[in-house]
This record gives C-alpha cells, structure tokens and sequence, in this order.
C-alpha cells in the first residue's frame, strides 16, 4: 500500500507547535514537581514558550516577502498572521506576569473565606493559558471555514475553563458557565453561517469561495455572511453581541481578563479583517455597512453603559465594548490604510488592556476584594507609579498621547474619512467625546479623594510583586514606545496587510 | 561629534528625571549639584562639537543628524533632529555656559528652600527645553522646544507659588507667551500647506518660490514668527510680561529672563533671516520695535524703585538693540550683543541677589545706601557690570553696543532714525544703571541696611561668589571677540547661517562710537549729579513735569490699555456668554443632555441584567437584525 504523506511546511506551524508542545510539556512534568516548585516552573516555561514562539512569528516575518499557502489550502502563512501571532503572543506573556502572584491575596468577593492556596491549579492555569495562544495563533492563520472554527473552539474552550479557575470564588464560576453556555450559542451561529456558504458556494477555502460566489445562491450566501459576522462579532465583543463580556471581565481572575481582553481583540479583528478581504469581496458593500453598523452600536452602548459602572473591571469591560467600535471602523472603511490603522491600533489597544488590568490586579490584592472607584481612592498618591502608568493608559483609551493610541485612533479615523465615511468619523468623535467622562474618573478617583475616604490596605501594604511591576512598566513602553517609533512601526503594519487585497 | 552634541541636549533631561525619581534619596543640595552638573556636561559636550566645528572649513560646518523619524508624510517628516552648525552651537554655548555658572550659583542661593529639589528639577528642564529650542533641526522641534521654554518659565516664575503676586506674574508671562506660540504657530502652518516640510534647509530653500518675495504669504509669515520672537523676547508691545516675571527667585531672572530665554527672539530672525528676508518690510518692523523699545524700557526704568524691575526694563531694552541689530541683517552684531548681554546681565542679576540675599529679601532699592562699604566685591562686581551695560570702554557691552550701531549707521534712513533711537538708549541706560547703582551702594547707610544687613565670610556662600566673579571677568573681556572695523570672530563664525550686512567702516564707525560713548558717559554723569547724594532734583523734576511723572511710574500705561481693550471687553464679553449662553445653553440643556446620556447608561444597564438567556437573546435578536438587513441590502 502506498502512503504519502502531505507536504507540510513545518516552519509556517512553529509557533503554534512550539505552543503546544510547551503547554504539553508543562502539564505532563507539572504535576510530578512538587507543589512547591509548580509555580516557578510552569511560569518559566510558559514565558520560554511564548517568547520563542513570538520569535519563531518574527523570524517568519523577515523571511515571508509574499504569502504562501500551505497544509492543504487551510493554513495561510503570510505576514498578517505572523504579526497578530506576535501580538497574541505578547500579550500572552504579560499575562504570565499578571498571573504569577495571583493566588498569594486571592480576591474575595462573596464573603466565603477564600483559601490562599498559592499553588492550586497552577500548571492547569498556565498550560491552559499556552493552549488558549496557541488556538489564537492557529486561528489567524485560518484560510478555510473548518480551521477557522478549530481554531476558534480551541482558544475558547481554553478561555472557558481559565474564566472559572478560580473554583473559590462563585462570581468566577458563574462566569465562566455563562461564558460556556453564550459562547457555544455564538460559536453555533459562527457554525450555522458556516454551512451556509459551504452549501451556496460549495467551498471552504477562502479564496475559491469568493470565486464560487459569483453564481452562488445569493441568498445562502448573505445569510452565511452575515451569520459568521455575528459570531466573529461576539468573539470581538461588539455590541450588541458583548452581553458576556462586562459578566465574564469582571468574574475572571484579573490576570485572565487582562489577557482576553488583549489578545481576543486581535485574534478576532485580524481574522475578520481577513476573511472578510479574502473570502466576501464581491459582498463588500454589504459587510462594509454591516460593520459600520455594528462599530455604531458598540460605540453608542459601550461607552454609554460604562458611564455608570463603578465596578472599575465593569467598567474596562464596557470600554472594551467601546474600542471593539473603534476597532470595527477601520475594517469597515475596506481600505488598505484601514489594514494598517488595525493593526497599529491593536498594539498599544493590547498593551494597556493588559496593563490596565494589570493595574486593578495590583490594587485588588492590597485590598483582597474588587475595586470599585469609590476603593481606588488614594491609590495615585499610594503608588505613584501604578498611579501615573494607570492615568497615562486613561488618557490613551482617550486617544490622547503619550499612548500610541493617539495615532492609532486618528489613522482609524483617516481610514473611515478616506473611503468617504465623515458621517462615522463623527460617531467616533462622540464616542471618543463621551469616553473622556469615565476615563476621566478613573483618574479622579485615584487622586481626588479626600484623605478621609480613602481605604486603607487591608492587613498592611502587601509584599513586593515584582512580576506584576515588570508586566506594568513593559506594556507602558510598548504603550510608549509605540507612540515613539510610530513610522517604523507603521511601515510594518503595511507589510503586514501587503498580502490582503483591500475592495477600496 | 554628533554625539557630544545629542549628550549635551540630553544630560539635562535625564538631570530632571534622576532628581524626580530620586525624591528624597539625594539633599536639597545634591539636586542642586546633579542640575549643575548636568549643564555642565552639556557645556563640555559644546565645547566638543564647537572644537570639531573649528577644525573644519567654513562651509562644511553645518550638518544634521536625525535621532529617528516620528511620522512622515510624503516631504514632511516629524523627527527628532539636531542642526549642528555655527548659529546652533553659538547659542549652546551662551546657554549651556552661563547656565552652569547660573545653575551653580542657584545652589547657594535656593539653600534652605523647602521645595529646593523642585526648583533645581525646573531648572535643569528649561535648561533643556532651551537647548532643545536652540538645537532643533526642523521647525516643529523649535516650536516645541520654544513652548516647553515657555512652560518651564512659567513654572520657575511662580515657584514661591504661596505668594499670590508670583502666581499672577507666572500667568501673565505664560498668556502673553502663548499668543506669541500661537502667532508662531500660524506662520508654521502656511508653511507646511506651501512647502510641505519643516526642516530647516528644505523650507529656506523652497520658501523663495512657494511663497514669493514680498508676497502676502511671506509677510504673513514674517509676521507670526515675529509675533513669537516679539513675545518671549518681551519686545512692544507683548513686554509687560517680563517686569512682573522678577517675582521668581533671582537665579530665574538671571537665567531666563536675561540670558537665555528672552534672547530667543534674536535666534529665531536669525535662524529663519531665509524667511524674514522675503517680507523685508516685516523684518524691518522687527527693528523699529526693538529701537522703540530701547527707548521706551530706558525711560521706565528711570523711575522704578525694586533693583531687579530696574535690571528688568534694561533687559527689555538691551534686546531692543539685538533686535535692531537682526531687524537690520546684522545677525552678527545682533548675536554678538546677545552673547555679551548674557555676560554682563547675568552678573548684574546675580550681583543684585548678593544684594538681595544680604538683606533678608528686600528689593526696595529705596531702603537700600552705602552698601558700597558693606559688601565692597558685591559692588566691584556690581560696577563692572553696570560699566558694561552702559559700554563704557574696554567693557564687553561697548564693542557689541557699537557693532549694532555701527551696523545701523550704514543701513539707509530706516538705519540712522534707528541709530538715533540706540544713541538715545546708550544716555538712559547709563543714566538708570547708575542711578540704581549709587543709590544702593552710594550714599550712607540706610536706617533699614544698619538694622537687617547680614553678613557672611564672602558676602555670601562661596556657591555664589564664584559664579559672579567668572561672569566679571567675561564681562570685562567678553568683548574682545569682535571689535568693528578690526576683527569679527561672530560675524565670520556665523556666516554660513546668517550673512549679516557691512558695517559702517572708517569715520562713520568711528564717529558712531564717539557719539554713543560720549552719551554714555553724560549719562553717568547725570547719574552722579542726580543721585550721588539724596538731592531735591528728582522731586523737583517730577513736579515740572507732574505728566511724565504718571507716564513712566505707571509705564506708559500698557498694562492699563490692555486691561481697557481686551481683558475689559473679554471679561465683559465672558460674563454676556456666562449668562446668556452658558447658563441656558450648557448649564441647563447640555447638562440635562449629559443627565440623558447617563441615564440612558443605566437603562442599557438593566438590559445587562445577569440572566444567560437575555443575553443569548440578544445575539440571537442581532443575529436576525443583521440577517433581514443583509438579505433586504442584497
């Protein structure tokens, strides 16, 4: 009998297996360690992991000048993906140090007397969390429906499981069987439109979709289209499909929404982004609207609903809601310089997700229980650099420098404006206009209480956490820095979106 | 080279950061030293690049280096980029030089300050900004380093922010400043939209064509960087900010507001002479300015009675001279004066917070006599500086003084009228200088100078002694740089930038320095009639002449008209829209708008009520939304 095998390029896989493989190996050694030794060893490994495999992604993106196809018309190896692997990665690795002291003050919000077990779940957690970059990063690289699904199922069931790991607390439980039972509900949609265009157009691969489109049954098509929308949408957290998200947020162990927050944004945009271009551009008038829609609505209902939370990661969960909108109006713009404005926009959009996260993490275990605005009282003035960092991420959700996100928010503009659309410029000013109200009040709770109202640490300061200020002060450069380097950085963005071809 | 010249603009940033991060690790007065230091490392830095600049032929001394790139967009590129050429490292020189001996002496002067740390960090920042303004390779750089000179004067200005009077003088010189970066930036913009870039070479080189000699565009041009450099050099009539700004410590007035930021003006014309030269009748306006203003600040500072608003007004109009000098096309005279002005000032500055400091803070130079014999090198200092500011022979201030005039004396009919009015400047800078300088050191002893005069063992800390004595000594030789009609190190130094005009040579010049010097010197014998002892004549000239008396105490009344014609009219105009638009417009209908906005929150709020199948129906109701709108569009 003969056998052949197909012809893979191993290379174009490298920083998914090398993901794999390390999260493989981390539970398998993890648990005949010690208790002890399980935390050291699972957060090294984890970081070496996700640093080489950003590096295997950087390597590929020197070397990719074109895009490739490979393992049989389902994988894309091209600068696009290697990019947003790099992102995914990155933020994966802040959330490594977000994580590691995380059970030393665990967050009790229900009253239950909650264990400080230091090494409970621990390898699960981070094997878990290497499991949940690696989907990402095979979702990115998704070129037909099934690998998108795959891969979407893969970093979701992982984000399932990290949303309940705190099995003491019950807000986190709660949240994370929400997240499983909405989120089987969208991925289902995301299945249902699936099928859908498989049966108008006969084709999974992207690009022979878009050839088949054209005498396809229109109708399947559409509503194909707009099925998977809807359950890219939900992935993204786009209004109104965000209803887990403020829930899930503000449930999850802090260290796990720091990382969702960050690096679900990119998977999802960048593989909407892609296989919007690659597989719908005869329909690109009607998806172009439909996002436009769709960024309308999540600009109006995030920063609305986050105007009254008090619960601060509520209320970065809504302002999540809020830049999905953001995020939304570049690829609605269908423009090469949409492509660009993403991409720069998801790097410092990540870093301070993850910082700012990272930040309320930071007062959550001084205080061992949520922080609100009314418990942030005080903070700038206790730790002045948690304090500065925090006001400079605000006034980057703003749009406001020194973050990267001044830029990033003005190309997402120019993109929109170039095709045409001043009528969502607009929109994006008001939402902009009423954001500065409660990132605003971030900042006046951490300084402008009184001394009176301000709430004492409980049990004394709490010990040093360096990881946590390490994470801190790298996504602030990254924040930084992006605002600094922001002509190479743009120049690598549009070879990253070179392998796309934008309808406008 | 370049990176001596990147280290001299750096080591004061990084002064700043290290004495803000390190809080109370370090003294007061390590703060104090870690900002000296700093400047002084950006002084040899200067020296490095201004050695390396020597070594070369004339015409090779200009370059640029670029530290990266921030955006760019087609021709205009946003960088971080240096010009390191003869004008720049002139200027780096002056400020880093005399800012260290200004720096140093600060040291003993601010001793004892609770907030000390703060002061040094201010002043380690506008060192920087002042290097950053003087350094900048492209347009916009300037613009940020002329704003951030802006911002850290009016820091400094209102450091002893306890005081009410020092925190108006601090908005004043911020609000008066800010229109000049707005008239700046004006002029910045048509310049983008008509040559597409900022730097330096490109925009000198394109601006003949895309603006047009003498069109309305170069003019427009011309006269919003004017506005800038008329601004923060406190020229008529946006001036009345810089008598107020001596709230600040002294040290801040030597610095700032003598030897460095003022004298931006000057840089600017110099550096952008390009531009100035395609609307030559607003360079000209530069002039007549600076020669309304010598004469005008002279007379004001007749009659002031706080020693360092008398330094203050001579400032004013000593820049006058540069400005005449740079109005004219004789960037050179203008820069020369500009350097010996920093020389001679900065001595007088600090020579008067000697004074100051003996007397526990008083400035009222009326309480002030006979201190010549209490604090004998205070007034040896004192008087070299006093000689040079009224360019008496061999001071510094004669050559650059007469190398203006000179300059001005071969300039057509626009060059003499402006002579004239330096002439008449040269008798009443003499005339106040040593008016203020008999009073204080003249004269017996005071009442008040008996009663709170405190010695220490060098009339002061040695912190402050040694930088004054320095800056006497340039002031006696700083002059000898360039002497008229023999040599002209300045002129041939910054030739490659600024081409200056000829000067008058032979009789002329020398008739020129005759006649100013002769003024000069009646000045301070007027001075020595008038003041020597306490007499009657000022009395009784101020009852002839009740008049002249109001218009010089009251100075001209500028601050008054503006007070009548735009803070009035806007106040009035303000209290109209409080009542009339704000309250009804923005107080009642927006706020009830952002009441609505918050509101409709909390409605969307309850949608977010906890319970999974809400939310799966509202995927689910999206979904179908998205769905019949897909299929209806297609």
């Amino acid at each position: 009998m003969d056998f052949r095998t197909p012809d893979i390029d191993w290379a174009a896989l490298a920083p998914v297996l090398v993901l794999m493989g390390t999260s493989a190996f981390v539970l398998l050694v993890g648990v005949f360690l010690p208790r002890g030794a399980r935390r050291g060893f699972s957060a090294t490994f984890t970081a070496l992991g996700l640093l080489c495999a950003a590096i295997a992604a950087g390597i590929l993106f020197a070397q990719d000048e074109t895009a490739s196809l490979t393992l049989r018309e389902s994988i894309w190896r091209d600068r696009l993906a290697e990019m947003a692997q790099i992102l995914v990665c990155g933020a994966g690795l802040l959330a490594v140090g977000v994580s590691y002291w995380e059970r030393r003050a665990p967050v009790d919000d229900d009253g239950t007397e909650a264990p400080a077990d230091e090494h409970e779940r621990i390898v699960e957690l981070y094997a878990l969390l290497l499991a949940a970059v690696g989907g990402m990063a095979f979702f990115v690289q998704a070129d037909n429906l099934m690998a998108l699904f795959l891969g979407l199922e893969w970093f979701s069931i992982a984000l399932y499981i990290l949303t309940a790991i705190s099995v003491h607390r019950l807000s986190s439980l709660e949240a994370g069987l929400k997240y499983l039972i909405v989120g089987s509900f969208g991925s289902a949609i995301l299945l249902f439109g699936s099928a859908f265009v498989y049966g108008a157009t006969g084709a999974l691969e992207f690009r022979a979709i878009a050839e088949a489109s054209g005498d396809a049954e229109r109708l399947f098509l559409v509503a194909g289209l707009a099925l998977i929308l809807v359950g890219l949408a939900f992935k993204m957290s786009a209004a109104p499909f965000h209803m887990w998200t403020p829930d899930v947020y503000q449930g999850a162990p802090t260290s796990i929404t720091a990382f969702m927050a960050a690096a679900t944004k990119v998977a999802a945009l960048v593989l909407t982004m892609r296989v919007l271009t690659t597989a719908f551009p005869g329909e690109e008038e009607l998806w172009t609207w439909g996002l436009a829609g769709i960024a309308c609505v999540s600009l109006v209902w995030g920063n609305l609903a986050a105007l009254v939370q008090t619960d601060v990661k509520r209320l970065l969960a809504y302002s999540s809601v809020s830049h999905a909108g953001f995020l939304l109006m570049p690829i609605a713009a269908g423009n090469e310089l949409g492509g660009r404005a993403l991409l720069f926009y998801l790097v410092s959009y990540a870093a301070m997700s993850v910082g700012s996260f990272a930040i309320v993490a930071a007062r959550e275990r001084e205080l061992r229980r949520p922080v609100t605005l009314e418990n942030l009282g005080g903070f700038g003035w206790e730790r002045p650099f948690y304090g500065v960092t925090m006001a400079v991420f605000m006034f980057g959700f703003i749009g406001l420098p020194p973050a990267g996100l001044f830029l990033g928010k003005f190309y997402a503009f120019a993109a929109a404006y170039e095709r045409g659309w001043t009528w969502l410029v607009i929109v994006g000013v008001l939402g902009t206009v009423i954001s500065i109200y409660y990132y605003l009040g971030v900042i006046a709770a951490m300084y402008m209480r009184p001394a009176e109202a301000r709430v004492a640490p409980a049990g004394g300061s709490p010990p040093r956490d360096l990881p946590l200020a390490t994470t801190v002060f790298l996504a602030l450069i990254v924040t930084v820095g992006s605002l600094v380097a922001a002509d190479p950085l743009i120049d690598l963005m549009r070879d990253a979106v070179a392998s796309l071809t934008f309808p406008h | 080279m370049t990176g001596a010249a990147w280290t001299a603009l750096v080591s004061p940033a990084v002064a700043v950061v290290l004495i803000a991060l390190a809080g109370e690790r370090i003294t007061r007065r390590g703060a104090g030293f870690l900002a000296a230091g700093a400047t002084l490392v950006s002084f040899v830095a200067t020296l490095v690049v201004f050695f390396a600049l020597l070594g070369r032929d004339a015409e090779e001394r200009s370059e640029s280096s670029t530290l990266w790139t921030w955006l760019s967009a087609g021709d205009l590129r946003f960088g971080f980029e240096i010009a390191i050429d003869p004008l720049s490292v002139f200027m780096m020189l002056v400020v880093s030089g005399v800012g260290f001996l200004i720096l140093s002496y600060a040291v003993g002067y601010m001793h004892g300050d609770v907030e000390e740390r703060r002061y040094h960090a201010y002043k380690a920042l506008f060192v920087f900004s002042m290097l950053l303004l003087v350094q900048a390779g492209n347009l916009l750089l300037l613009l940020a380093g002329w704003g951030m000179v802006g911002l850290s004067s009016y820091l400094l200005i209102n450091f002893w922010h306890q005081r009410g009077s020092a925190v108006r003088a601090g908005k004043k010189a911020f609000i008066m400043n800010a229109f000049g970066d707005a008239t700046f930036a004006l002029a910045l913009f048509i310049l983008i939209a008509e040559t597409g870039t900022l730097s330096f070479a490109p925009v000198f080189e394109r601006a003949p064509e895309a603006l047009g000699e003498g069109s309305t565009l170069a003019t427009l041009v011309a006269l919003g960087l004017l506005g800038g450099a008329v601004a923060k050099s406190a020229q008529i009539p946006l001036h009345t900010w810089l008598p107020d700004a001596m709230e600040g410590p002294t040290p801040v007035s030597a610095l700032i507001h003598a030897a460095t930021m003022v004298t931006a003006g000057v840089y600017l014309i110099a550096r952008t002479n390009p531009l100035f030269e395609l609307a030559v009748d607003i360079q000209h306006l530069a002039a007549i300015l600076g020669g309304v203003t010598i004469v005008v600040a002279g007379l004001i500072a007749l009659v002031q009675t706080d020693i360092k608003r008398v330094i203050a007004y001579s400032t004013m109009s000593q820049i006058g001279y540069m400005f005449v000098g740079a109005g004219l096309g004789a960037y050179g005279a203008g820069l020369f004066h500009l350097m010996t002005h920093a020389f001679f000032k900065a001595l007088l500055f600090m020579a008067a917070g000697i004074v100051i400091h003996a007397l526990a803070g008083e400035q009222d130079i009326r309480k002030m006599g006979g201190l010549g014999r209490e604090l004998p090198w205070t007034f040896r200092f004192m008087l070299i500086g006093a000689l040079a500011l009224a360019a008496i022979p061999p001071f510094a201030g004669f050559f650059s003084k007469d190398a203006v005039l000179a300059s001005a004396a071969n300039a057509g009919k626009l060059g003499w009228v402006l002579w004239g009015l330096g002439a008449a400047g040269a008798f009443l800078t003499a005339l106040y200088t040593f008016r203020m300088l008999f009073i204080v050191f003249g004269r017996q002893a005071s009442g008040f100078v008996r009663e709170h005069l405190h010695k220490e063992r060098f009339e002061g800390p040695l912190a402050m002694a040694w930088p004054v004595a320095v800056l006497a000594v340039l002031a006696v030789v700083g002059g000898l740089l360039q002497i008229p009609g023999v040599w002209h190190a300045v002129d041939d130094w910054i030739h490659p930038v600024a081409e200056s005009i000829e000067e008058a040579s032979g009789a002329t010049a020398i008739l020129s320095a005759l006649a100013a010097l002769g003024l000069s010197l009646a000045g301070i014998a007027v001075a020595w009639i008038l003041y020597r002892r306490p007499s009657r004549a000022p009395e009784r000239a101020r009852r002839t002449a009740p008049w002249a008396a109001q218009l010089l105490e009251n100075r001209f009344f500028v601050d008054e008209a503006y007070d009548v014609y735009f803070y009035e009219p806007a106040s009035r105009g303000a209290s109209f829209l409080h009542r009339f638009v704000e309250r009804p417009v923005f107080l009642t209908t927006l706020g009830d708008l952002g009441a609505s906005v918050r509101g409709g929150g909390r409605r969307l709020g309850t949608a977010q009520n906890g319970v999974v199948r809400s939310y799966a129906f509202a995927v689910a109701a999206g979904a179908a939304v998205l769905l019949v709108v897909f299929l209806i569009a297609s």
